[in-house]
């Protein structure tokens, strides 16, 4: 429970002390990052020292040490590029750091950002007078946990005290439906490929209530592959001059980064011009002598380049319409975020595919800091804390929303100061403020009683569009009118504003735990809203010795859709360590594993063992390296195994395998390339190799599963046979039910072809079967003779013997639930596969 | 939650009716939340199947979320009706019939 004085989530907190009405949003961008205050009523843009709206994502360290952010740090992009860096924010989440000669260190991408987010700080300063010390900061929506963590870490390093994180597209949402009557309920989509990344969400927004229905994207498309596009036409016009420049090249890298920052400005051009053109001069130092650059580009040049990556977007977009059951044209509007956007050849191709008209009158480049500012106010996180002079009256604690699309929502409050043990006011009453009092302001709610605990409820009527000023009135004696005493109160008004509003932000990708058996144990499901907080009792799949100084139990910690967790993004470990152990933590011993995400997207995990300890270390949350060599070794066992998986596909002529192998040789197709970028010091395109050969693996995976389904049909039929006998005979009527609907919807998805769902649909089968066969008479009998048969399987005999013991003692005296716990016990101490756990990162749990 | 929790019945848990609106259903969650958050007394219990229960903001949260979607609304009437037989964790129904040797016995037609 939230104590007085603090922030409780959705909710604002009026103590004297707090009184702050402005809200922070911060588009942390690849290329460029925005900021937005809202006061309440109106959202402004935070404007940069330079006047503009835009901070480009650019630090430079000069050999004194000095550092230079943005707009100013761009102009040495050109004369200084190994001083002078951006798009770091691909990096994020990893060990790459980057290197500033002139001043003899390296930064990490965290603290490159953090230096970019210190920057918007001292921009909010010079416009609005005060130091903000909490913001929302915006994510791209696929963003996996380390990226985000970094995100958070790098926000605590430029000075904020507390940020919540919101993915893009939710806050490009926020922003577009802020102040729209919306009578259209139609689903809409947010377009938002920025400098980085392509994000795509399909929303609807009802009563004023905005629901993300799904995400999707691809964490590998963004502007920068359009500035790569023209790069690869001025190298192919190169070519035909005689000049090889290879970009593997070390010695090139210098001039490929000032192409790269060319290539932008003639891709912005070029949406305003037919043509234009790149100079560069002495680009490039080959053997024959120095190389310039003097390439036309034109628009039809930039189309046939870009119109691949385009159509790759428009892709995904049919993706997350064919999961909702959403065709071309049912769509109510597009919102299109990012400045590629602009681009009037993607504009025109995305418009004919989707067959919906495009949003008006929002800017592309801000909308997502607006959305997050918005955001910030119905999140209650107000961008400072503004200590008010303490003022006399009797002390409420008042919780009510910041901001709601409820026109009729509540206040709850709570009387802090008591007299004689009972709250110091008998009744409050809530009125309108806006108008000087005593003139009428055409509302009032009706006296509430104050509860013995000195809590109360009231119902409020607010202004539609606007904020609401309120006022509170409190009374002594209300049941004896004669003697009704009106007391002072503090605080004595609050605001609130009715607009738009957004449930718990969701969960991009599903986060769980990585079982021994290499299956997922689900913590959080992908859509779950933030903060969460899950535990569950796992066992050990190995005895750890106390005080073993090698010794240790791995919970690792990953995220993403699979049900095998290899194929899954580790992204934490949990280490219990046996040196630090107080006693030892024998094999099928009960772990409570607890995680728990905060709504800034922090993972925290915490185990406890038997007898009390606990551990709640999780390594740190980084993206594994891979050198360019092992990306070598995978990509080509991943080859393999598609070339194998295709073949089957073809036969079944399964459709949706082929897509997947064809997705899966696009990626290793390109990793090809990236790699010999990567080679050539190009930390960026190694991140990216290393993502499209995990991205490959599980399309894959797919392509595998595909071979699978006739025997999962077969599969699906055994588990319904026999699920079907134990239910019929032994189940409850509404397990019955259950049982029908879990079977109807399992065939449907085998139809459909969603493995996940008919491998959730079997367990739900086998949950119910279960609990219907554990009712049948003997059935504990049955299970513990057939464990028992097994004794030569356990891992740890003497613990297995003496389970063994308990269960015959409770089979003697007819004790079933004694029995059933021998069962279980016996159960936990079958060995796991050492395949299986060493592919499950040497996961110790299950 | 922790494993072994009875599932989340979000009509009784938001005392509203299932033909309650999607803003009653909103303002039902939001007013529930602004008073666990001062801990008023009245929001602390409720009542399910007969049983009373103790009303948390998380178990608040996990309501709002089922019937803030409309597939797992649908899917309310499902949870209510089917008994919490063996709640676990995801995956628990495989690992359990294959771990307890159930599917060796034969079964009941």
């Amino acid at each position: 429970m939230a104590e007085p004085g603090c922030t409780g989530g959705a909710f604002a907190d009026t103590l004297p002390a707090m009184a702050s009405t402005r809200f922070l949003g911060i588009d942390l961008g690849t290329t460029n990052s925005a900021a937005a205050l809202f006061d309440g009523d109106q959202v402004q843009l935070v404007r940069t020292s330079a006047g503009g709206t835009l901070t480009p994502s650019i630090v430079r360290l000069d050999a004194r040490g000095g550092v230079t952010v943005g707009a100013r740090a761009r102009r040495f992009l050109e004369s200084d590029p190994k001083n002078t860096r951006g798009e770091f924010k691909r990096l994020m989440g990893t060990e790459h750091t980057v290197a500033f000669p002139a001043a003899k260190v390296k930064k990490t991408p965290t603290e490159l950002s953090a230096l970019v987010l210190a920057s918007i700080r001292k921009d909010v300063e010079d416009q609005f007078g005060f130091v903000p010390t909490r913001a929302v900061i915006t994510v791209p929506a696929l963003f996996e946990l380390p990226q985000s963590s970094a995100t958070s870490e790098a926000a605590r390093l430029a000075g904020f005290e507390k940020v919540e994180l919101l993915q893009e597209p939710v806050a490009s949402a926020i922003a577009a439906g802020w102040n729209v009557a919306e009578a259209d309920a139609r689903p809409w989509l947010v377009y938002d490929l920025g400098g980085g990344t392509f994000d795509v969400s399909l929303l609807e927004t009802q009563d004023g209530l905005l629901r993300v229905v799904g995400h999707d994207g691809d964490n590998f498309l963004g502007g920068r592959d359009f500035d790569a596009a023209i790069v690869a036409h001025v190298l192919d016009a190169l070519r035909g001059q005689g000049f090889e420049i290879d970009p593997a090249d070390p010695d090139h890298a210098t001039g490929l980064r000032r192409l790269r920052h060319l290539a932008e400005e003639a891709k912005i051009e070029l949406s305003r011009a037919e043509n234009t053109v790149i100079t560069l001069p002495e680009a490039f130092q080959l053997p024959e002598g120095p190389v310039d650059v003097d390439v036309d580009v034109s628009r039809d040049d930039l189309v046939a380049r870009v119109t691949p990556l385009i159509d790759r977007s428009i892709a995904v977009c049919m993706r997350l319409l064919a999961d909702h059951g959403v065709k071309p044209g049912e769509l109510g509007k597009i919102v299109m975020v990012g400045g590629p956007t602009v681009i009037p050849s993607l504009r025109e191709r995305v418009g004919q595919a989707l067959v919906a008209p495009f949003a008006q009158g929002l800017d592309p480049m801000t909308l997502v800091a607006q959305g997050a500012a918005l955001f910030a106010a119905s999140a209650g996180l107000s961008a400072d804390v503004v200590a008010s002079a303490p003022a006399a009256g009797v002390r409420l604690w008042l919780q009510y929303p910041t901001m709601t699309s409820d026109l009729a929502p509540f206040v709850a409050g709570k009387v802090l100061d008591l007299i004689g043990g009972k709250p110091a006011v008998d009744a409050v009453r809530v009125e309108r403020a806006s108008v000087p009092e005593g003139a009428g302001n055409g509302w009032e709610s009706a006296w509430e009683m104050v509860e013995p605990d000195g809590s109360f409820l009231v119902n409020l009527d607010l202004r539609p569009r606007g904020s609401t000023q309120f006022r509170v009135r409190a009374v002594r004696n209300l049941p004896k009118e004669d003697k009704v005493e009106p007391v002072a109160v503090t605080p004595a008004e609050f605001t609130i504003v009715h607009g738009v509003t957004l449930q718990d932000p969701p969960l991009s990708r599903t986060v769980g735990i990585a079982r021994a058996d290499d299956l997922v144990h689900v913590y959080f499901p992908r859509g779950a809203p933030l903060p969460i907080r899950r535990s569950f009792a796992l066992t050990v799949v190995e005895t750890l010795q106390a005080g073993h100084a090698t010794q240790s139990l791995r919970v690792p910690i990953v995220q993403g859709e699979f049900q095998k967790a290899h194929l899954c993004r580790l992204v934490g470990t949990l280490e219990i360590e046996a040196v630090l152990l107080k006693q030892n933590l024998p094999v099928g011993a009960e772990v409570e594993v607890a995680l728990e995400m905060d709504r800034g997207g922090r993972l925290t995990a915490q185990a406890k063992l038997p007898g009390g300890q606990v551990f709640d270390e999780v390594a740190q949350l980084v993206a594994p390296q891979l050198t360019p060599e092992a990306m070598v070794d995978l990509a080509s066992a991943v080859r393999v195994r598609l070339a194998r998986a295709q073949a089957h596909a073809v036969r079944l002529l399964d459709a949706r395998a082929i897509t997947a192998g064809n997705d899966a040789e696009r990626l290793l197709n390109e990793v090809g390339g990236l790699l010999r970028l990567a080679k050539g010091g190009d930390d960026d395109a190694a991140e990216k190799a290393r993502r499209c050969i995990i991205e490959a693996d599980g399309e894959v995976a797919t392509v595998e599963a595909s071979a699978a389904w006739p025997e999962m049909a077969e599969e699906l039929q055994r588990v319904e046979d026999r699920t079907r006998g134990w239910v019929a005979r032994y189940g409850s009527e509404s397990e019955r039910q259950a049982l029908d609907d879990a079977i109807r919807r399992a065939h449907a998805a085998l139809e459909a072809r969603r493995e996940a769902e008919v491998c959730r649909l079997q367990d739900v089968m086998e949950q119910l079967a279960t609990s219907a066969w554990s009712r049948s008479p003997g059935a504990w009998q049955r299970s513990f003779a057939w464990l028992r048969a097994r004794m030569s399987e356990v891992r740890d005999l003497r613990a297995a013997e003496a389970a063994v013991k308990r269960g015959e003692e409770a089979r003697a005296k007819g004790d079933d639930a004694a029995l059933e716990k021998a069962c279980h016990e016996l159960a936990n101490l079958m060995s796991v596969s050492p395949a299986d756990r060493r592919q499950a990162f040497g996961s110790g749990v299950r | 939650m922790s494993a072994g929790a009875p599932p989340v019945h979000p009509f009784a848990v938001l005392v509203v009716t299932p033909e309650a609106t999607r803003i009653e259903v909103e303002r039902a969650g939001q007013r529930l939340l602004a008073q666990l958050e001062i801990g008023a007394a009245s929001a602390l219990h409720y009542r399910d199947g007969g049983e009373e229960r103790t009303r948390t903001v998380d178990l608040v949260r996990a309501a709002l979320t089922i019937l803030r979607d409309p597939d797992q609304r649908l899917a309310a009437e499902l949870v209510a009706l089917a008994d919490p037989v063996r709640p676990g964790a995801p995956g628990a129904g495989v690992a359990l019939w294959d771990a307890l040797g159930i599917g060796n016995a034969r079964p009941v037609r």
